[in-house]
């Protein structure tokens, strides 16, 4: 059967936790033969732009650190500098946000390309008479629209400059144009997406955009007359989880889920709709087992596909906050695992133990059940 | 606000260029081979303003080796259109054929395009690996005999220079040329960098997976190479185990599950040669009528603390709901499932043991039960609207009661919508003087109504209505159907007497109007 789901969703869940903070030094180490490449763009930077330079460096990814250019580098710092001063509200956005949601010259899985010159020269003069960020950002969309549809394609991303010139691109294709078309202009701009829904196929990615200190989201080159509008509006509001994908890892972000080098995953679920808590605890005869992986699912493409992988801590225990609604979580090994179905609940804990002595197993029949629309 | 930046504020060239269709110099065309020209046309109009690359490659490409590059072109996935260049495809052409003239293996012909031309693997970026490969390594096999003792060589090499790495979160899967400078990749891009190798060593080599092994995290990854007529296994970091089919069986008994072999374009299930299996159908059924062209179900095994679906079987039923596959010997979840118009899965389970030599028989009716108790008529908003009738006036739902009604919502652009309209039609004229009403409500205006009715020859009352946007908006049709979009339409709501919705139906599939049918002729009694 033909399942066109997001490649970077999958990886997303695949990719296991790992120690997060890189040194400036294990990073060039890591560039191989491109070290000196980068040291030498380090050196050519002004004081005020090579921390930013090396906040980049200290959180790429190797397959960056081997083949970006010190041209690359450099230009993308410069050119995202210069937008502090493009619109009077950008010298308000807080040093962290601007590094975390502004600097970065990659989105996800794309190819590192040369985006903010051309996104600058084409974007800016549509939009320099734009009287606030929401304005902004929903003048940036439309031009984004304008130049970009959904169709579906390969599994690997294309480059922000690659699905222009096509004129079009999966949706998480589009929206690594909106975020660079966003970033271009010196508007913080992230990546969201719900791993799998549970009321319906596939999945889907869209874009959020930080506006006078809050995320808005949109759907990504499919503009709308406001903020917070987009065509699964409804959809979102019935989501198991709603993830937002960061450049590094913030310092002042409460709700990651998941974090390794040089990027975190953020649990924004509840910025959506109204959460629970699921916790599991898993154990064996009543011996809490640390460090077995649980999972989350739901029904999706005819599967129980994975949402989420968290791991016991040492009392055996795992939480995620959650939207309302029925979901499969489960744990072990082929020889020994137990799963059992879970109600979320908003605004309460539900706990329930995956004992691996006495599997549970999933009944052969069952309903899932999810917060019908309003 | 003040503006520091002066950058030239003109689109960059390559946005302005022409695409295929509006070029003036079409000559490339006349050099493709008839059989090919067709192809070859439609691969350069969907490179956008990249086609001229491609046309180049042809017109530069040995005139014995064409149908080659266009064969490549014509598979090609649309992204590697817009990213190849004639430089990088012509590399990949020469450097194949010399290869072929360097080693002179006996390759079967068939073997030639699929394993050795094609400048993919997997997803890594298009990139001209060839001239670089082959430099380095056609010096260490120059004394093999046979394919066989050339991949030992290129194992032995691999297993003491290149380490695995787990992947990054950014960033795309690393080409061959970069996983050899780094010496580090992850396993897939190791068997990338392996495969690439033998290739340009004229050697037929294709990557080969267990997707969700056992207790790793994850898949397997290896690679076959085709010597002395038959693939033989090669695991780039584990040279010993050369040509021995079973060394994941031996790790992972009753876990290896499927074994998949990929080219650039194609995917061969292997699962016979690498582990002990059985066969395995399957007759999906819903209300007792087969379920034909059914998608929604998948073979599972558990995996790193969940039931994973083995989407490589690539699983969907014939006319007659059937679907049969082969399977490694060990333990299986069966898992398939439907939706009610909410979105709510209703989902079979059943789960199984494969043995070996097995042939295994599975029917399951997934029909659900009814999801809710039944909706009042008049407590359903949309049943108590008002539409516009086509015939001038208003129809309402609320009309229909004392009658058995069917209540069609659909939008006159959906395909899916005249099959529906069809079958509702004709159970009108079947039962229209037993007391039975349709009443079609087409989300759209009266014109596009009005053609859907003229085109699909329907009889029945049809009425019309706008739904903002053509999304979900508060209190559009779309929002009180529940819909997440118009395009989830068509959707059937049947009425008893009583007023009473006794079911309802989202896009329904041809067995599921069959059970309609019959659940309509039940209320007429």
């Amino acid at each position: 059967m033909n399942r066109c789901l997001l490649p970077v969703l999958a990886l997303a869940l695949a990719v296991r936790a790992a120690p997060v903070e890189r040194t400036l030094k294990a990073s060039l180490a890591l560039a191989g033969a491109n070290a000196p490449e980068l040291r030498t763009a380090l050196a050519g930077l002004t004081t005020e732009h090579r921390p930013a330079a090396e906040f980049l460096i200290r959180n790429m990814p190797e397959f960056d650190l081997a083949q970006i250019s010190g041209a690359q580098l450099i230009e993308n710092v410069e050119l995202a500098y210069r937008t502090r001063d493009l619109f009077p509200w950008n010298r308000q956005i807080p040093d962290d946000v601007f590094l975390h949601y502004v600097l970065p010259y990659r989105v996800t899985q794309e190819p590192v390309s040369d985006w903010r010159r051309m996104f600058f020269d084409s974007l800016y003069p549509r939009v320099k008479s734009c009287t606030s960020m929401t304005h902004l950002a929903l003048e940036v969309n439309k031009w984004c629209g304008e130049r970009v549809k959904y169709k579906p394609n390969a599994p690997r991303d294309q480059g922000p400059l690659q699905t222009l010139k096509s004129g079009w691109g999966r949706c998480e294709e589009m929206v690594i144009v909106h975020i660079c078309a966003c970033r271009a202009m010196g508007l913080p701009a992230r990546e969201a997406y719900t791993p799998y829904w549970s009321t319906g196929e596939s999945n889907h990615a869209w874009s959020e955009a930080w506006i006078d200190g809050i995320w808005n989201y949109m759907g990504a080159a499919e503009p709308a007359p406001l903020l917070n509008n987009a065509w699964f509006d409804k959809s979102v509001q019935r989501a198991a989880l709603v993830m937002n994908v960061s450049f590094g890892v913030p310092a002042r972000e409460p709700n990651v889920y998941r974090k390794g080098p040089g990027y975190a995953v953020i649990n924004n679920t509840s910025g959506y709709t109204r959460t629970g808590i699921v916790s599991v605890e898993v154990n064996n005869s009543g011996k809490p087992l640390s460090g077995v992986p649980v999972v989350f699912s739901v029904f999706n493409s005819g599967a129980l596909r994975q949402i989420a992988r968290l791991t016991t801590d040492k009392t055996g225990c795992v939480s995620l906050p959650m939207g309302e609604g029925d979901y499969v979580v489960s744990a072990g090994t082929p020889s020994a695992h137990s799963e059992r179905v879970v109600t979320c609940t908003a605004d309460a804990v539900t706990r329930v133990q995956l004992d691996l002595s006495r599997p549970d197993r999933i009944p052969s029949n069952l309903w899932l059940w999810y917060k019908p629309l309003e | 606000m003040m503006l520091r930046i002066s950058l030239p504020v003109l689109l960059p060239l390559a946005l302005l260029a022409q695409g295929f269709e509006n070029a003036s110099d079409t000559s490339a065309l006349a050099l493709a081979p008839d059989s090919l020209r067709r192809e070859f046309r439609d691969a350069l109009v969907d490179a956008g303003t990249n086609w001229h690359e491609l046309a180049d490659a042809v017109k530069r490409t040995e005139a014995t080796q064409r149908g080659e590059a266009i064969w490549m072109m014509a598979q090609m996935p649309h992204l590697d259109r817009l990213e190849m260049t004639a430089a990088i495809l012509l590399e990949h052409i020469a450097y194949a054929h010399r290869a072929e003239t360097a080693f002179r293996y006996p390759i079967p012909e068939s073997l030639f395009r699929d394993y050795i031309l094609t400048y993919r693997i997997a997803d890594e970026p298009v990139t001209a690996w060839r001239r670089l490969l082959f430099d380095r390594f056609a010096p260490l096999t120059a004394n093999a005999a046979t394919p066989e003792q050339a991949a030992r060589i290129i194992n032995q090499w691999l297993n003491r220079n290149i380490r695995t790495s787990e992947r990054g979160f950014f960033g795309p899967m690393k080409s061959p040329e970069l996983t050899l400078s780094s010496r580090i990749g992850t396993v897939e891009e190791v068997a990338v960098l392996a495969t690439a190798i033998l290739k340009v060593l004229g050697i037929p080599s294709r990557r080969v997976k267990v997707p969700w092994l056992g207790e790793q995290d994850g898949d397997a990854s290896w690679v076959e190479v085709f010597s002395q007529g038959r693939w033989l296994p090669m695991y780039p970091l584990d040279a010993r185990a050369f040509g021995n089919t079973a060394r994941f069986e031996r790790k992972h008994p009753h876990n290896v599950t499927i074994a998949v072999a990929t080219s650039a374009f194609e995917q061969e299930l292997v699962t016979e040669r690498y582990t002990a299996h059985g066969r395995v159908m399957v007759h999906l059924t819903a209300a007792g009528i087969p379920l034909a062209g059914f998608e929604n179900f998948s073979f599972n095994t558990f995996n790193f603390g969940a039931w994973r679906p083995l989407d490589e079987l690539n699983t969907v039923t014939d006319s007659l709901g059937n679907y049969a596959c082969v399977l490694g010997d060990g333990d299986y979840l069966f898992t398939a499932g439907m939706r009610d118009p909410k979105g709510n899965p209703w989902i079979v389970n059943q789960t199984l043991r494969v043995n070996p030599g097995d042939a295994l028989s599975l029917e399951l009716d997934l029909t659900p039960p009814m999801t809710s108790q039944p909706h009042p008529l008049f407590d359903d908003p949309l049943l108590q609207h008002d539409f516009p009738s086509l015939t001038g006036g208003v129809s309402s739902p609320s009309g229909l009661k004392g009658k058995v009604g069917l209540v069609l919502f659909f939008s006159p652009d959906d395909s899916v919508a005249a099959r529906v309209a069809l079958f509702a039609d004709s159970l009108y004229r079947e039962f229209k003087d037993k007391g039975f009403a349709v009443l079609g409500v087409g989300i759209g205006d009266a014109d596009s109504v009005r053609a859907f009715r003229d085109a699909n020859r329907l009889s029945f009352d049809l009425a019309f209505a706008r739904d903002p946007d053509l999304n979900p908006q508060p209190r559009s049709i779309t929002a009180l159907l529940g819909l997440p979009y118009v395009t989830a339409m068509p959707v059937l709501k049947l009425v008893g007497k009583d007023g009473i919705v006794v079911a309802t139906e989202c896009e329904p599939n041809r067995p599921r109007l069959a059970a309609l049918a019959s659940q309509i002729a039940g209320l007429l009694k």
